[in-house]
């Protein structure tokens, strides 16, 4: 009954992250390809000419653009490494062009890249030491327990955006942007460790009461056999749950850093500081297309949501396991 | 003494403030079946644990076998709602044969191969074996808690209440199972449980405690018909079988 | 009221460890507010140092902390590079600000959420269905591009002015026509603060309502013919609204969060906007003083709400 929400959830994952990944070969442009001509370009359409697309020629005046159909620039594919593309002088932007006439389409794949991964990657970071630090702590109790507890509590004490901000502050302002995404990936999966560690050490404290476990105890099952045999197959539930619900908080949180200057940084491109544009809302007005990575983190959020909510509603009736 | 294989000696134990066991002397024969009776708190499932190493003593010995460092394959304990201390998640062979895997005994196919010739002792077909545990009835459950216990071949099989809050045709066919594995196989049994009935079935003695102390200790039909100790009486009484046989009488 | 005084003072320590951590982790920063002048070389090395000195910054670390922590008490939470003023009175500004947005925001968000979700939890059908799309849809649409949105429709439309609290004319106009101004200018950012709680917190009346009504203490109080508005007044809400109080305490931080981005995109002059421009100008005070007492509210928060939890639920004070 479910499933069809599953499988669309995936669908819409697997084409937003296949767009992303491939972006080197489906982007018209490179990122940082700039047409000094064209800056602010609208959204371009395809024309046919008999079966054949193409696209009209691009001119300014004064800041306006307009087609003209007597240049027309037959659609090109698999041109050199890239899907499809344009014969210069022609141009092709399918969602247009920002301030400096980088193609949008081109810097939202490309942008998606950082956006997406650091998203997963940063999830993954959280999750592993969340599983790590929570089962230690659920399994062995006490002292381990303890300290658990008061350094999360720890972490819990200020508000998420202002402990991430809290600890970019106090980082170098300006890196290079592999060193910026490798950065953000530390900084936000290893601050969001706490909530899956405290789920999962709930998980981990009540299932090693379970009779089977002390039955295998019994026999003389020690620690990594009755967490890697018994423990951890209690905790993929949670787990997974917990993934659907941090992945899209984390693509937030670099949407949002980069976004506010800290982040991923020119030239190259993440949702975030692509929108970073938009925050000259007067502009915005007159080119709506610079939106273009907020539109396309939509249908990401919503597959994720769906697939937490599915997960929520299996974890909950444990019996109906396929 | 002929064959002593279990021998108890001071044993005491306590929980905090709360004595569970006092110095408590026990002795058992090899091949012999002994129930243990007593109410809530009576000490003795802190007995069986301490028995079984699920728990270490304050003070007093226990030997099997005349050794003190006995280990899984002189004496397995089986819990209370047996049914529920199988992995759901795992089928039959899985759950028969984990003692030896923890153990490390034999290869993968030897294991198998002893779970499902276990599986069938205990009265379940071998086919069934890789079903998971789920998709077993509580008394299968049971059965399969016993084949795993004896698996690795126990001198001694300590059931604590394992056969309470099951509806008594299961009991009936669950007990059978014991004293037929009892005698083709010279298991030595302790059944713990709080009716003097069932105890009195399967054990051909009967030791009483009270307040973590054995208080009476006799042949099962003795005691039934002449309990000494005012804790065995009640107990009796307290037994609907048991009355229902006297009133009868 | 032990109780009272144990929460409280297990909230200070909290506070104070927070603060050291914070002063602490300043302290390992690479370079301060300094550090970028260097690279300009019209300041000399004697110079800098000179300033250094002056703003304190070469004592060691736990009188340093000490004295921090000293001033932060009577209120005064050093010196703004940036700014070149005391941190204090730009903190009380801001936080002022802050407050009332969140403030309003909160107020309105469980105005409207609660007698939605009693009602929802009592009705099935078309109009309910339509509502769970609604809220869907307000869940995934990211805070920042609702915020940018509402932005753009505020310039094209011209109803209402795009950022900033205070009109140029403030400072001249009556107390109710300042009223009237910052409650203009609060329409947005609440709105955007309001979209991204009301799908959580209706989930959460919806659900805490439904539980409740099943409950057979409900049931009794029904066959006893007690009317159905008393029912819910005096039965009902006082047992649904114990899991709100709690989940009050826990979206204080998401609150908070999702604030500060608001703040920054309309112009909105609180903590956030504050917070961001002190880390890209290094102005460690400002940092420092911004972190610790946007944890300082989420600790004041919590402990609030479990303060009022435990004078609610009796089950609580029995443990």
């Amino acid at each position: 009954m479910q499933s069809w929400r599953i499988r669309l959830a995936l669908l819409l994952l697997a084409t937003a992250h296949f767009a992303a990944l491939g972006a080197g070969f489906l982007a018209p442009y490179d990122y940082d390809d700039q047409h000094r001509d064209y800056p602010y370009a609208p959204p371009m359409r395809l024309h046919l000419q008999g079966v054949r697309p193409v696209v009209y020629g691009l001119e300014s005046q004064g800041g306006e653009y307009r087609e003209n159909s007597d240049q027309k620039y037959p659609l090109r594919f698999l041109t050199g490494r890239r899907l499809f593309g344009v014969d210069e002088p022609g141009v092709y932007f399918v969602l247009g062009t920002d301030g400096y006439g980088r193609d949008v389409l081109s810097r939202l794949l490309y942008g998606g890249r950082i956006s997406l991964l650091t998203g997963l990657l940063a999830a993954t970071l959280s999750l592993a030491i969340g599983w790590i630090l929570g089962t230690i702590a659920g399994f062995f109790g006490g002292l381990a327990d303890q300290i658990l507890m008061r350094i999360s509590e720890f972490f819990m004490a200020l508000p998420w955006l202002y402990l991430l901000l809290a600890v970019r502050a106090f980082l170098p302002l300006h890196m290079d942007p592999v060193g910026a995404f490798v950065l953000l990936i530390a900084i936000i999966g290893g601050v969001g460790w706490v909530r899956p560690a405290r789920l999962i050490r709930g998980v981990v404290l009540s299932g090693k009461e379970r009779s089977f476990v002390l039955a295998a105890r019994g026999f003389g099952g020690g620690a990594v056999y009755l967490i890697r045999r018994h423990i951890l197959p209690l905790t993929i539930g949670v787990t997974l749950t917990q993934a659907t619900i941090l992945i899209p908080q984390y693509i937030l949180a670099e949407v949002g850093l980069s976004f506010l200057g800290l982040g991923v940084g020119e030239p190259a491109p993440s949702w975030g500081n692509m929108l970073a544009e938009a925050r000259q809302y007067h502009a915005l007005v007159l080119h709506p297309w610079l939106l273009a990575p907020g539109a396309a983190a939509i249908p990401v959020l919503f597959a994720y949501l769906l697939l937490a909510d599915t997960t929520l509603e299996m974890s909950q009736n444990p019996r109906q396991l396929r | 003494m002929a064959d002593t294989l279990l021998e108890v000696r001071g044993v005491r134990k306590s929980f905090g403030d709360t004595a569970a066991l006092r110095a408590t002397d026990l002795e058992l024969r090899r091949g012999a079946a002994l129930g243990i009776v007593g109410g809530s708190g009576s000490g003795k499932s802190t007995l069986a644990r301490c028995i079984a190493r699920f728990e270490r003593p304050d003070a007093g010995q226990v030997r099997i076998g005349g050794r003190t460092d006995y280990g899984h394959t002189d004496v397995q304990l089986i819990f209370q709602e047996a049914a529920a201390s199988l992995n759901p998640r795992f089928t039959a062979e899985e759950v028969v044969a984990e003692p030896l895997l923890i153990q490390r005994r034999g290869t993968a196919h030897e294991r198998g191969k002893a779970a499902r010739k276990w599986i069938e002792t205990v009265g379940l077909r071998a086919d069934s074996a890789p079903k998971r545990a789920l998709s077993f009835s509580g008394g299968e459950r049971q059965r399969l808690a016993i084949a795993r216990a004896l698996i690795l071949e126990p001198s001694l099989l300590i059931l604590d209440e394992s056969l309470s809050g099951l509806d008594l045709l299961l009991q009936a066919q669950i007990t059978a199972l014991l004293l037929d594995l009892r005698k083709r196989l010279g298991l030595t049994l302790i059944l713990i449980s709080h009716d003097l009935a069932l105890a009195a079935r399967i054990g051909d003695e009967i030791a009483v405690m009270d307040q973590g102390a054995v208080v009476e200790w006799a042949p099962s039909s003795d005691l039934i018909a002449r309990p000494a100790h005012p804790r065995s009486a009640e107990l009796a009484a307290a037994s609907e079988w048991l009355s229902l046989r006297s009133a009868l009488a | 009221m032990k109780f009272a005084a144990r929460r409280l003072a297990h909230a200070a320590l909290l506070l104070l460890a927070v603060s050291f951590a914070a002063f602490a982790f300043a302290q390992l920063a690479p370079g301060d507010y300094y550090s970028d002048l260097r690279v300009d070389s019209r300041i000399s090395p004697e110079t800098l140092e000179g300033l250094r000195q002056q703003a304190g910054l070469h004592r060691p670390f736990l009188a340093r902390y000490g004295a921090w922590l000293g001033s932060a008490a009577r209120g005064d939470f050093g010196y703004s590079l940036a700014y070149s003023g005391p941190v204090a009175p730009l903190l009380k500004e801001r936080i002022r600000n802050t407050l009332l947005l969140t403030g309003v925001a909160t107020a309105v968000a469980w105005f409207l959420a609660v007698p939605i979700g009693i009602w929802s939890a009592t009705r099935r059908g078309v109009v309910e269905a339509a509502l769970k799309v609604v809220l869907a849809v307000l869940l995934i649409v990211p805070d920042l591009l609702l915020a940018i949105l509402l932005l753009v429709f505020a310039v094209e439309t011209g109803w209402f002015p795009a950022g900033g609290m205070n009109s140029p004319d403030f400072a001249s106009m009556s107390a109710a026509g300042r009223l009237r101004d910052t409650a203009w200018r609060l329409v947005l950012p609440v709105s955007v603060l309001v979209a991204g709680m009301l799908p959580v917190l209706v989930r959460h009346v919806r659900a805490s309502m439904a539980e409740t009504l099943d409950a057979p203490f409900v049931l009794a109080a029904r066959a006893h013919g007690i009317s159905p508005s008393r029912r819910l007044f005096r039965h009902v809400l006082p047992v649904a609204a114990n899991p709100l109080i709690g989940l009050a305490g826990l979206s204080l931080g998401t609150l908070l969060s999702a604030s500060l981005l608001v703040e920054v995109v309309m112009g909105w002059p609180g903590l956030g906007p504050l917070l961001v421009d002190a880390i890209l100008s290094r102005d460690i005070a400002v940092v420092l003083a911004a972190v610790v007492l946007s944890a300082g509210f989420l600790i004041a928060g919590n402990a609030a709400a479990d303060l009022a939890l435990y004078r609610v639920d009796p089950r609580i004070r029995a443990r």
